[in-house]
């Protein structure tokens, strides 16, 4: 693997998250559990794990080896079993910003989502600032 | 098991990462530099000032040209499934203006040196 540029870099690493995702999804009904189960395990609340793997919030490392833990699914395995599983590719454009969905709670009151979603949230306001994309205030 | 500890696996990838990083040749600033990050991030991801995520160390071991399956190879050769230090609930929304100006901010200063 040959060092890359930000842009190249930047989808190679989505791509990767992306994949990593995709399997833990497909790994939680493998290992014979519900999404809700290992929730419940792991005390979050319901919805937070969809929500990490549909690439909602970002996959944190802590979060990643917990939710390993409860699978029983080893880091080794399960990276092995990632490259085994298809080749990656990169990202064809960015993600669809959250910022237009957020619109409503921008205007409409207070913030009424969690944590997770308001970073999300910010950081596609002030990235669309700093690119142009949105006009400020 | 504590955050922070030695066998913290999440501390266990910090690790290697920081010495992937040199042992490729690389030097953090020039990494920052190729992913347009601001000056000293990687320090902070690698002490643990910052959320690690996943797009990080993807992103790094991708300017570097290290395999990300390599490097978790390496990480834990054995097979091991590491025992994962509490994992914090998600947070809750912040409570008031306060609360919700002090997250903000937050969020826009790791925006701006660069995620």
């Amino acid at each position: 693997m040959s060092a890359k540029d930000n842009r190249e870099a930047r989808a190679t690493a989505a791509a990767e998250v992306s994949a990593v995702a995709d399997l833990l999804r497909r790994k939680v009904p493998g290992c014979g559990l519900s999404q809700k189960e290992v929730e419940r395990r792991l005390g979050w609340g319901e919805g937070y794990l969809s929500q990490v793997l549909t690439g909602k919030v970002d996959l944190k490392f802590h979060h990643f080896f917990a939710v390993l833990e409860v699978l029983r699914v080893s880091p080794r395995d399960f990276f092995a079993e990632l490259r085994g599983a298809a080749a990656l590719k990169p990202v064809a454009g960015p993600a669809p910003s959250r910022a237009a969905e957020a619109v409503g709670h921008e205007l409409g009151g207070p913030w009424q989502g969690s944590r997770e979603e308001l970073r999300a949230f910010v950081v596609d306001v002030v990235q669309e600032l700093f690119s142009g994309k949105r006009k400020s205030a | 098991m504590n955050r922070g500890s030695k066998d913290d696996p999440v501390d266990r990838v910090r690790a290697l990462l920081k010495r992937t990083i040199a042992g490729a040749g690389f030097s953090q600033k020039e990494v920052e530099r190729r992913l347009a990050w601001g000056d000293g991030y990687i320090s902070q991801i690698l002490r643990g000032k910052v959320v690690f995520k996943l797009k990080h160390c993807f992103a790094i071991l991708a300017v570097i040209g290290v395999r990300s399956e390599d490097f978790f190879a390496e990480l834990y050769p054995t097979g091991e499934i590491p025992a994962a230090p509490a994992a914090a609930p998600p947070d809750a929304a912040p409570q008031g203006e306060a609360g919700l100006r002090e997250h903000v901010e937050a969020i826009v200063r790791e925006v701006l040196a660069g995620r």
